[in-house]
């Protein structure tokens, strides 16, 4: 087990090594500069900016140093905000982003075991019918299209909710819904493949026939077991909660790492989209390996063997 | 040995009418395709799934004859003008917009000629919206068609040929995929979005570059098990070459499995083209994708919430029968996947 975590981490910085560099190199590729608009500044002057952040060094000595200082946790610094670092950049908008990230799979995991489970019991009834379609309702619909509608409807026009304001619980709601439909769909209709598949196994027969009451077998037993594959999708849920950020915190106007992503992309802000996405590569690879590892964990069933992970 | 001759007229027939009847078979055997066609027309979602995505696709084809307007024309006068369908009377779809909580024709209030009517109304340089999501749609099914086209370009020969040589190749192969698979695909998207031009050929290939994984990772593993049946052993016997059996042995069986991941991969394709266009690095202006028209419609949906409306309408409806059809194809062609 020791050896296993060892050799994942150790491809976790294989892989980020291989991002940032991928990312370094198309970075330099691309067309223009962060101060080409500025007419005002004379040959001179451009100079002197470039000097001063390192851009009049060969691309090959400005690689050496940006991995270099990947090591030190140092991302650079932002061509926008006053050459702020933009690690610094990150922590400050990090915790909006983690907050509604959180709550909306959170949420979207609990409402779709939930339903998963309901459909899987009353299987071919109506309930089933009614959460395979709010599933599919929550797989199809993409996150922005949701959340211009809750902004239409449940802020605009009923005034439940704040249109676009990030202070306290009430506003970060509707982002939280826009983005646990998708974790719900999800989550819902493995949950009920899972279930229907537990229900029919033998060992819930023996429970039903010692007596006990169909609630109680759901609960004790097929509940337990069915929960544990959900665990593996926890990753790809991660990942669409990620992307569904992005453009729900510009819908909304959150101050997160989303809205951030997106505004850097606009500006031109090399430093930012670079430590960005090496940020958000980090998490997601991440959270892969807790999910692998609580995995193997969870359910003795699964040994790490030799090729077992093909 | 000596094989003893028997000569000819020894042999008779029974007379076994009767269980000639009994070995005769009734109906035609279905081949394997017309065994899914029957179980897909069977299931009413797929088959109204079908219907709707028909349509759809058909409108696409022939936007430049059904379209009633030219999608880019503007006409400065006639701006935000809301839906009106003819002289009819429909509340919503009467011409009738709420201006200082009065009902206002708003047609008479900008002089439009007479007879002039938007089915979906106008947007704000004047287009009309019913010809700009006509457009939209079409260039956003181009997009998701060619996008999973690249991806089948690069997914299935690469997982055949990693499936198929096994070993190291394999494994050189599937760190590749792991790499690539590790890092968010939108991020890849939006990095090649930034680099390439803005244009439709950039968003394809953006698109596609992440979405072959998933294929490849299919095809790989469905190969190794093709690759240990009797039929491919023959062919191998036989002298046949690799492409040979590729081609001639290993795609036809891979057929279902290509079908199904096709229909999973034309929703996201659409997913991430509305999502470009939506947070703006997608299709550049004047044209329209859905993503373009809904980002618009967002920014103008307090006063005129229907150029919203459409755009959301027909991106949910493709993407919903897109996604019951796929998964109407995988209980067609593997009946044991549904329970």
């Amino acid at each position: 087990m020791a050896k296993y975590i060892l050799k994942r981490i150790l491809y976790l910085f294989l892989t980020l090594f291989i991002i940032a560099s991928i990312t370094f190199f198309l970075m330099k590729m691309l067309p223009g500069t962060p101060f080409s608009n500025q007419n005002r500044l004379s040959p001179d002057q451009l100079a002197i900016v470039k000097a001063q952040y390192g851009l009049d060094q060969p691309i090959f000595i400005q690689y050496i140093r940006y991995i270099g200082g990947l090591f030190q946790g140092n991302l650079g610094t932002s061509f926008q905000f006053n050459n702020e670092p933009v690690t610094q950049l990150i922590g400050q908008r990090l915790a909006p982003s983690m907050q509604i990230g959180a709550q909306a799979m959170v949420l979207g995991t609990i409402l779709g075991i939930l339903l998963g489970a309901v459909a899987a019991i009353r299987k071919n009834s109506w309930v089933d019918t009614l959460a395979t379609f709010v599933s599919i309702l929550g797989i199809s619909i993409p996150s922005f299209v949701l959340a211009v509608l809750l902004q239409f409807y449940l802020a605009y026009k009923w005034h439940i909710y704040p249109v676009a304001l990030w202070d306290n619980f009430q506003s970060s709601v509707l982002p939280t819904i826009a983005l646990a439909a998708l974790p719900l769909g999800n989550v819902a209709r493995f949950m009920r493949t899972e279930m229907v598949d537990v229900l029919s196994s033998d060992y819930i027969e023996l429970a039903k026939s010692k007596g006990n009451s169909e609630w109680q077998v759901v609960i004790k037993h097929a509940l337990r077991n069915s929960l544990i594959p959900i665990v593996t999708i926890i990753g790809p849920m991660a990942v669409s909660t990620m992307t569904g950020s992005m453009v729900v915190e510009n819908i909304f106007s959150i101050p997160g790492i989303g809205e951030q992503f997106v505004k850097s992309i606009t500006t031109n802000d090399y430093p930012t989209i670079m430590g960005l996405t090496i940020f958000y590569s980090f998490l997601l690879i991440l959270v892969f390996l807790v999910v692998d590892i609580l995995y193997v964990l969870i359910d003795p069933r699964i040994r790490l063997g030799n090729g077992g992970n093909d | 040995m000596e094989i003893p001759q028997i000569p000819k007229d020894k042999f008779k027939f029974l007379n076994n009418a009767g269980n000639k009847e009994q070995e005769k078979i009734g109906t035609p055997a279905l081949t394997y395709m017309q065994d899914v066609r029957r179980r897909l027309f069977k299931n009413k979602v797929a088959v109204v799934c079908l219907t709707l995505l028909t349509i759809i696709v058909f409108i696409s084809v022939f936007a430049p004859i059904i379209a009633p307007y030219n999608p880019n024309a503007q006409h400065a006068t006639l701006s935000n003008l809301p839906p009106k369908l003819g002289n009819l009377n429909i509340p919503g779809f009467n011409g009738y917009q709420n201006m200082g909580g009065k009902m206002v024709d708003a047609y008479a209030q900008v002089h439009a000629p007479k007879g002039t009517h938007y089915l979906l109304g106008t947007d704000y340089l004047g287009r009309d919206l019913l010809s700009r999501i006509i457009y939209g749609t079409r260039l956003s099914l181009i997009v998701a068609v060619l996008a999973t086209l690249v991806d089948l370009l690069i997914g299935i020969p690469y997982g055949i040929v990693s499936g198929w040589k096994g070993g190291m190749t394999d494994n050189v192969m599937q760190r590749i995929v792991e790499i690539v698979s590790s890092v968010p695909n939108l991020i890849v998207v939006i990095l090649m979005m930034i680099i390439l031009k803005p244009g439709l050929i950039s968003i394809v290939l953006a698109i596609a570059i992440t979405d072959w994984v998933t294929m490849a990772r299919l095809i790989r593993a469905q190969t190794f098990q093709l690759k240990e049946q009797e039929y491919v052993l023959a062919a191998r016997t036989l002298g046949e070459s690799s492409t040979k059996i590729a081609t001639k042995h290993l795609i036809p069986n891979l057929s279902s499995t290509i079908i199904i991941q096709t229909m999973f991969t034309i929703p996201n394709a659409i997913f991430f083209e509305a999502f470009l266009s939506f947070i703006g690095i997608g299709i550049p202006a004047p044209n329209a994708s859905l993503g373009t028209l809904l980002s618009d419609g967002q920014k103008a949906f307090r006063f005129l919430p229907y150029q919203m409306w459409a755009p959301a309408i027909i991106l949910s409806i493709i993407m919903i029968a897109t996604n019951l059809l796929g998964d109407g194809l995988r209980d067609a062609f593997d009946p044991q996947s549904s329970d």
